[in-house]
């Protein structure tokens, strides 16, 4: 029971300390909320899982796995519904050309810090090699959390923060269409292999997501457009775990060719929302769950690597963003914002735990967990700084 | 093309099953798999079945009993196990919801004469068990063990599950329908409210059950075991109730997920005895919505996604049930089934009669409180293990019949009611 003592003391003094100190304006007093939220049901993993009271045994994680594959495979859907092929053509192309840049350039530096890192912690090579990719995937992406403080900021019209949310969403996209190029390697036992693989689950998608939207078009009342997403997810997230696809991306291209049709497009976006929240929080839970810490990559993945992720970050959108997407002087309340992680972090870490119940994969996945948590409480105190300047 | 899209998923499915078999590969279903298809074809033919009579609800239970076991076999018993917490998951939800939509305190009025209704269905029961257990050893040879030293037993376990309904039907089919709210909520009131009444003798009988040795049950302990069961079940929905009040205050949206975390940390702690839990979710599902602006609207919310709880719950109920005909019990069966539908009728005639402003609704809903499901299931499954009863597995599979015969009848009947009920009101 020491590792879930530690934490809670650790956290509960954090939250004192933000919520003392820093938590004035109504914009960090929301970011602050967003902490507590998504800190309970990563606090509750810990409790219920190996490192606390272990109540969840064996057969138990077997009987929750459709939850698991349907929560995977949500954030994939999700994405995709929107961001359909015809949504991608009509961004205009700088902004895609900076979300690629962006990512290509994140996804570099990070993964050679990464390798680095899980090297002097004297990982096996496998775990190196797999854990240095789920790590830089999950660092990679921009997270649209800092929309919270954006939407308050008043100097930045809202079309600014849409400008943001696109930046987000494709960096989002990227992300997905990486990770579902580069986790088959973790299965794959050849190169012809690993290239069906990607070419079936792509078809099977493509395939399962016209079928739906099929059946999206008969249907008359919200109700049968939730039955038929639920249905498409838990198909696709079930085919994933049993061919070794990635749930993320199958969804993802399924929903794209359901956005594609573009019927009934807003309401379907508008079904699938109330499942958002829940989705991430009980992935955070089981990120939890498994939850091993390291005596010394725990702390060094969680400060360091969101400092050097903040260095490249804020370096990239000084080079790229302020020069081709939009001239805007005044960058820094961008940067701050940069700071939280990507919301597709506890999918990967979930997934990472997935296919390697290994000891390293508890450390990545509950390093990148707690990752996660600290990028809000980190935001909070870099805005307090930023109000005072 | 709905039902093209099904059958070509089946198709596949089951190509992919023979495939794998062929292979010498698993050929267990992924419960992923099997979700999403149940969940889709369920409601296809729910949809397709669906008219003034028939509710969405007979096609899940329709082609829950087509692809289950019994049926084509598509869902294998070890598929069934395999969806058990999603199952239990739901079952819990349904109860949270049951508790959620408890309207005693909006329709005051007719709330003091529900448990005279309750009274007058369980008296009516009993008389009629009583009586049936008196004459069928008498006619049938095959009963003669209805005349043992257990009668009593079997008499009160026969009544307890008769008397129980499934407030997971008459949700199901409430939502449905656009009959006069009122009587919508007195249906699911009386039938919540008995159900919430009788766990307590099943949970006694549950707490009996651990008491039993060789010499007979222990009653000390078993009193001590019941108090302590009560009070658990007192503390976890007390607990769990203004928990999720408060998470709803400051987090809303979120608090489904703790619900979620609630029934797997429940689920995994397996010395809870099912009734306990479910009437703590039931009381849960009150505490949250007492009072509260924001718990009405939450279990509001619940209501208006809750079609893929429905679908997956009565599809896998009525695959799991095991439905084959035994031909030496079939006339106590159908005694058993007139018997319950004629005092059932005649208890609610005669009470709504009495009471004029709703007399209107007495002979339409008279009818109405046929159906059972998944509650008095698990009822009759913790009764069938109690030791020492002789010919207890017949009297449960009698029963199990029944209340498959019911899950059948029951919806549809209750349909007619509430759509002549919203006719007579119309005109």
């Amino acid at each position: 029971m020491g590792t879930p003592l530690i934490l809670c003391v650790t956290f509960l003094m954090v939250f004192l300390f933000l919520r003392v100190f820093c938590v004035r304006t109504e914009a960090t007093r929301e970011i602050f909320r967003e902490l507590v939220i998504v800190s309970i049901p990563f606090m509750a993993g810990v409790y219920v899982g190996v490192s606390g009271l272990d109540l969840m045994t064996d057969e138990l994680m077997v009987q929750t796995l459709p939850l698991l594959e349907f929560s995977l495979g949500f954030q994939g859907l999700y994405w995709g519904l929107f961001f359909g092929f015809r949504d991608i053509r009509y961004f205009d192309v700088n902004i895609k050309r900076f979300a690629a840049l962006h990512s290509f350039f994140m996804f570099t530096g990070i993964l050679a810090a990464s390798y680095i890192l899980l090297y002097l912690a004297h990982f096996p090579a496998w775990e190196i090699l797999i854990g240095g990719i789920y790590l830089t995937l999950a660092l990679t992406q921009i997270s649209s959390a800092s929309l919270l403080f954006l939407k308050k900021f008043r100097k930045h019209s809202s079309s600014f923060a849409f400008l943001f949310k696109t930046v987000s969403g494709l960096s989002g996209l990227f992300t997905i269409i990486l990770f579902g190029i580069l986790s088959p390697m973790g299965i794959s036992t050849s190169m012809p292999h690993f290239v069906l693989n990607l070419l079936a689950q792509v078809l099977i998608a493509l395939v399962t997501g016209s079928l739906v939207y099929m059946g999206i078009k008969k249907v008359n009342q919200g109700e049968g457009i939730l039955i038929w997403l639920l249905s498409l997810l838990l198909i696709n997230s079930g085919m994933s775990y049993f061919f070794g696809f990635n749930p993320l991306l199958i969804n993802l291209v399924s929903g794209m060719v359901i956005s594609s049709g573009g019927f009934r497009k807003q309401q379907i976006q508008d079904t699938l929302k109330p499942l958002v929240r829940p989705v991430i929080l009980f992935l955070l839970f089981y990120t939890g769950l498994s939850l091993k810490l390291h005596p010394w990559l725990t702390p060094a993945i969680v400060p360091g690597l969101i400092l050097l992720r903040f260095i490249l970050n804020r370096w990239s959108f000084r080079r790229f963003f302020t020069k081709q997407v939009m001239q805007v002087e005044e960058i820094r309340p961008i940067l701050t914002s940069l700071i939280p992680l990507g919301v597709l972090t506890p999918a990967i870490a979930v997934h990472l735990h997935l296919i390697s119940s290994s000891v390293y994969s508890g450390i990545i996945s509950g390093g990148l967990g707690l990752a996660y948590i600290a990028g809000y409480a980190l935001m909070i105190l870099l805005i307090q700084w930023e109000v005072h300047r | 093309m709905s039902f093209l899209i099904i059958l070509i998923l089946t198709g596949l499915t089951v190509g992919s099953q023979y495939l794998s078999r062929y292979l010498n590969l698993p050929t267990d279903l992924n419960p992923s798999i099997l979700l999403g298809l149940i969940l889709v074809s369920g409601w296809v033919i729910g949809r397709s079945v669906k008219n003034k009579t028939l509710p969405m609800l007979t096609g899940f239970i329709l082609y829950g009993m087509l692809v289950g076991p019994e049926g084509l076999n598509l869902i294998t018993a070890s598929d069934l196990e395999s969806l058990e917490f999603i199952r239990f998951m739901i079952f819990m939800m349904m109860a949270f919801l049951a508790g959620g939509r408890l309207e005693l305190k909006v329709y005051r009025d007719f709330s003091k004469k529900i448990p005279l209704l309750m009274a007058g269905h369980l008296g009516v029961l009993l008389l009629g068990t009583l009586l049936l257990f008196l004459i069928l050893p008498v006619l049938f040879h095959p009963f003669a063990f209805l005349k043992s030293s257990h009668a009593p037993f079997y008499i009160l376990f026969t009544t307890l599950v008769l008397a129980s309904g499934s407030p997971a039907v008459v949700l199901s089919v409430n939502r449905e329908n656009v009959s006069p709210v009122r009587i919508k909520a007195l249906v699911l009131n009386t039938v919540t409210l008995t159900s919430m009444v009788l766990i307590l003798p099943f949970l006694g009988h549950g707490v009996l059950l651990q008491a039993m040795t060789s010499k007979g049950p222990e009653w000390a302990q078993a009193f001590l075991t019941f108090a302590f069961h009560l009070f658990s079940v007192i503390f976890v929905s007390a607990a769990m109730g203004l928990l999720l009040r408060f998470f709803l205050k400051h987090f809303r949206g979120e608090l489904i997920f703790f619900l979620i975390i609630f029934i797997i940390v429940l689920y995994g702690n397996g010395d809870i005895y099912m009734p306990e839990l479910i009437l703590s979710f039931m009381l849960a599902g009150i505490i949250v919505r007492h009072h509260s602006g924001p718990g009405k609207g939450f279990i509001k919310d619940i209501s208006r996604h809750s079609l893929p709880f429905f679908v997956v719950f009565f599809t896998l109920t009525a695959a799991g049930i095991r439905w084959f005909f035994i031909p030496s019990l079939i006339p106590i069966l159908l005694v058993l089934f007139t018997m319950r539908y004629v005092f059932l009728r005649f208890s609610t005639e005669l009470i709504l009669r009495r009471w004029r402003e709703e007399s209107f609704a007495a002979r339409p809903l008279s009818r109405g409180f046929v159906s059972q499901s998944g509650l008095t299931l698990c009822f009759i499954s913790i009764a069938s293990s109690f030791p020492g009863i002789s010919h207890l597995q017949e009297l449960c599979t009698v029963l199990t019949l029944l209340v498959f015969l019911n899950l059948l009848i029951g919806p549809p009947l209750l349909q007619r009611a509430l759509y002549r009920i919203k006719l007579f009101r119309e005109t």
